[in-house]
């Protein structure tokens, strides 16, 4: 009887429509509809569906910024119900991210960040221009599963390398991963510093995030 | 037949070096520029610009900015108006030599390649690997061979030194490997003090560098509005020394600017706008460039794209601005590609930005030889591209319309039916005809007698022989010594040993 919901819910990301999102996380709290079945039989589906169409060309990113967008409105809604219930939608993982010091740069970073927020990781988004060593100082607070840094110039890729080290200086290593990202970073350099995992866009990256943590 | 003069070669760089003729094409009117600068000083007087650095913050209250929020800067018009006065119409850029060899003015236009490739396209393997400093000597030799590039930038970005001092290393490299005016990066103030001193050293004294510049410096703000405190300590100390430096903010249109054309250049432009006026309220008369690279971003695959028909369009709009309304050297982007490797791609993309950004009258034409949306660097495409310019200069050049050109008394001595072949107008003009040393105009037959050559196969034999026998003029031991120990000195001081 909630099939009709369901499929409203998943086209309401595919759509990118906030609002309807949004209408539909309350229509479901209000029907008494199980607040975890929305989500991962409903809203999940959508951005799933989003993420498939984006990978074969089909949709373009801003589409799966306003998916994401729409996804997060959702999951705000139906979260504190899961809380109230006693459960909680299964977190994948614990991740800290953020812009490397000497870079200002935020959209890339910040849209990595939505996309694994909106796959159902916890994230600390520290911003831009973060200092070296509070990656490594905030992964110990949060226990973080993996460290995420982002830089967009060449100039200031370089500085990845020593955000592995200060980890690696407070044996936090191996079991924190880190996923590196930006313009410029290739394989080659990921392996070069040591990084676990990288990806050329946001859809990517939440399929290495999930494999990092092995989900 | 005995009057015949012989010139000593077929000529590959045929025209005038640096046509200073307007092209006439233009894509905006006067009214229209009026527009694009009206609505810059509104997003500078409405929204304002980030300003992270407290000395610039001093200089713009003063000014009569307004300061909120700790750094959000609003703009009266009349401050921004006022320090663009400042700034001087023309740039001259010398050879470490001190020979002027630049002219940034008016519609010269002169080619150079770009900088701090994170990948090189190996010449010998043909494999894309990290970049070495190896790769940026061999790219500073080649490009000071190459005839039709007039300026250098480092190319690569070298993996194999400490981070913390290789943008001096680079700059060594690029003193040693040229005696052209080079464009240079430097990672922080301390980077660019030390990259002066080095300078200085080469040309003897701050007042001879200030006087007769060898270099420029490239610097960059954050799109969307924002000075970040690294690139503003540059400015004021370029501002200091009096030397000339780029302000090109990268803005990608969707993502940090309008997705629009015409509110990527506003926004642009009132970041150039504010970075200068900052440069001029710290010291009248700082030698500027007007420039900027906004592309779109590609939304199927979220790369930034360095070849669009938007990119080129924003580039020639800037060109414009900076020629017809600030009356001020501006920059440009030509001979890159978003290919990754040294393709079909690759050459019609070099080659539709060469002659559009010629067409746009840039100064300061830099990237000739990126690949992989500005990547990977690729020697290839440096020769491949330095064919493509000098085949454009002979195009903007022009038709010469004299009576000697007009020829009316070789037509009336051959007649009609007769030929010219043998006549003597011929043998004395044939040569300013444009001839390629790389493109292939042989016939079939002899084509493949000499091994079926490609562009690409003949550009990485004339890559490989230039950069194994050319020998670019040389510093003396003494300044050799002089930077080393500069860099030397930075290595001690932040603790690292390559």
């Amino acid at each position: 009887m909630n099939e009709t919901l369901f499929e409203a819910m998943k086209q309401s990301i595919i759509d990118g429509e906030a609002e309807d999102a949004e209408r539909l996380a309350n229509q479901a709290v209000a029907e008494g509809v199980d607040p975890l079945e929305a989500i991962n039989k409903g809203f999940v589906l959508g951005l799933d569906d989003v993420g498939e169409q984006f990978g074969c060309g089909e949709m373009f990113l801003p589409d799966l910024v306003l998916a994401a967008e729409a996804m997060k409105t959702a999951v705000a809604i139906l979260e504190p119900e899961l809380a109230k219930k006693g459960t909680a939608r299964e977190i994948l993982g614990t991740v800290v991210m953020g812009t490397v010091e000497g870079d200002i740069h935020d959209i890339g970073k910040t849209l990595v960040a939505t996309m694994l927020s909106a796959s159902g990781f916890k994230v600390y988004d520290l911003g831009v221009n973060v200092a070296i060593g509070a990656f490594a100082e905030k992964a110990r607070e949060v226990g973080a599963d993996i460290v995420g840094v982002s830089s967009l110039l060449t100039t200031t890729m370089v500085r990845q390398r020593f955000v592995i080290e200060a980890l690696d200086d407070m044996g936090l290593r191996p079991q924190v991963k880190v996923m590196v990202g930006g313009a410029p970073v290739t394989r080659d350099w990921v392996a070069e510093i040591g990084a676990d995992g990288y990806s050329e866009d946001a859809i990517g990256a939440v399929a290495v995030a999930k494999r990092l943590v092995g989900k | 037949m005995s009057k015949r003069k012989r010139k000593s070669n077929l000529s590959t760089a045929p025209a005038a070096n640096a046509s200073p003729r307007a092209s006439g094409y233009r894509m905006f009117t006067d009214a229209q520029l009026d527009e694009i600068h009206h609505a810059s000083l509104e997003i500078l007087r409405r929204t304002g610009v980030r300003v992270y650095e407290s000395e610039s913050l001093e200089l713009l209250k003063s000014a009569g900015c307004f300061v909120s929020d700790e750094n959000l800067v609003k703009f009266p018009a009349a401050v921004i108006e006022n320090a663009l006065q400042d700034a001087p119409s023309r740039v001259v850029l010398c050879g470490r030599d001190g020979r002027p060899r630049l002219y940034l003015e008016g519609h010269r236009t002169y080619f150079g390649t770009g900088s701090d490739l994170p990948n090189t396209r190996d010449l010998e393997t043909g494999e894309r690997r990290p970049s070495l400093l190896t790769d940026v000597e061999n790219a500073v030799k080649l490009a000071d061979a190459l005839p039709n590039l007039d300026f250098v930038m480092s190319m690569a970005l070298p993996s194999d030194v400490a981070i913390e001092t290789s943008d001096r290393r680079s700059f060594k490299a690029m003193v040693e490997n040229t005696v052209k005016p080079l464009v240079f990066t430097a990672w922080d103030e301390d980077g660019l003090a030390d990259i002066i001193k080095m300078a200085e050293a080469v040309v003897g004294s701050p007042e001879k560098l200030a006087l007769n510049p060898f270099l420029l410096a490239y610097l960059e703000p954050t799109s969307p509005l924002q000075h970040s405190e690294d690139v503003l300590r540059k400015v004021l100390l370029m501002a200091d020394h009096g030397l000339p430096f780029v302000y090109s903010p990268g803005p990608v249109e969707g993502a940090s600017a309008p997705v629009t054309s015409a509110g990527s250049l506003a926004l642009a432009n009132a970041e150039i706008m504010s970075g200068i006026a900052i440069a001029q309220l710290r010291r009248k008369g700082t030698p500027v460039v007007w420039g900027c690279g906004s592309g779109p971003l590609d939304m199927k695959t979220t790369v930034a794209t360095y070849t669009s028909p938007e990119f080129m369009k924003h580039c020639m709009a800037l060109s414009e601005m900076a020629h017809y309304y600030y009356h001020l050297p501006v920059w440009g982007f030509s001979g890159c590609s978003d290919s990754k490797l040294p393709d079909m791609q690759a050459g019609i993309e070099s080659a539709l930005w060469i002659l559009w950004t010629a067409l746009s009258g840039a100064n300061l034409i830099h990237d000739v030889g990126y690949i992989e949306s500005g990547l990977t660097c690729s020697l290839e495409m440096m020769v491949v591209s330095d064919e493509i310019i000098s085949f454009v200069k002979q195009l903007m050049a022009g038709i010469q319309l004299t009576p000697e050109t007009l020829a009316l008394h070789v037509i009336d001595e051959v007649g009609p039916g007769g030929e010219y072949l043998t006549s003597d107008h011929t043998m004395n003009h044939y040569r300013d005809v444009w001839y390629p040393r790389l493109f292939d105009r042989r016939s079939y037959e002899s084509w493949q007698e000499v091994g079926e050559p490609t562009a690409v196969k003949t550009a990485r034999q004339i890559a490989q022989e230039i950069i194994a026998t050319h020998k670019p003029e040389p510093i003396s031991e003494d300044v050799r010594q002089a930077l080393q120990t500069i860099i030397d000195e930075a290595a001690a001081r932040v603790g690292v040993s390559n």
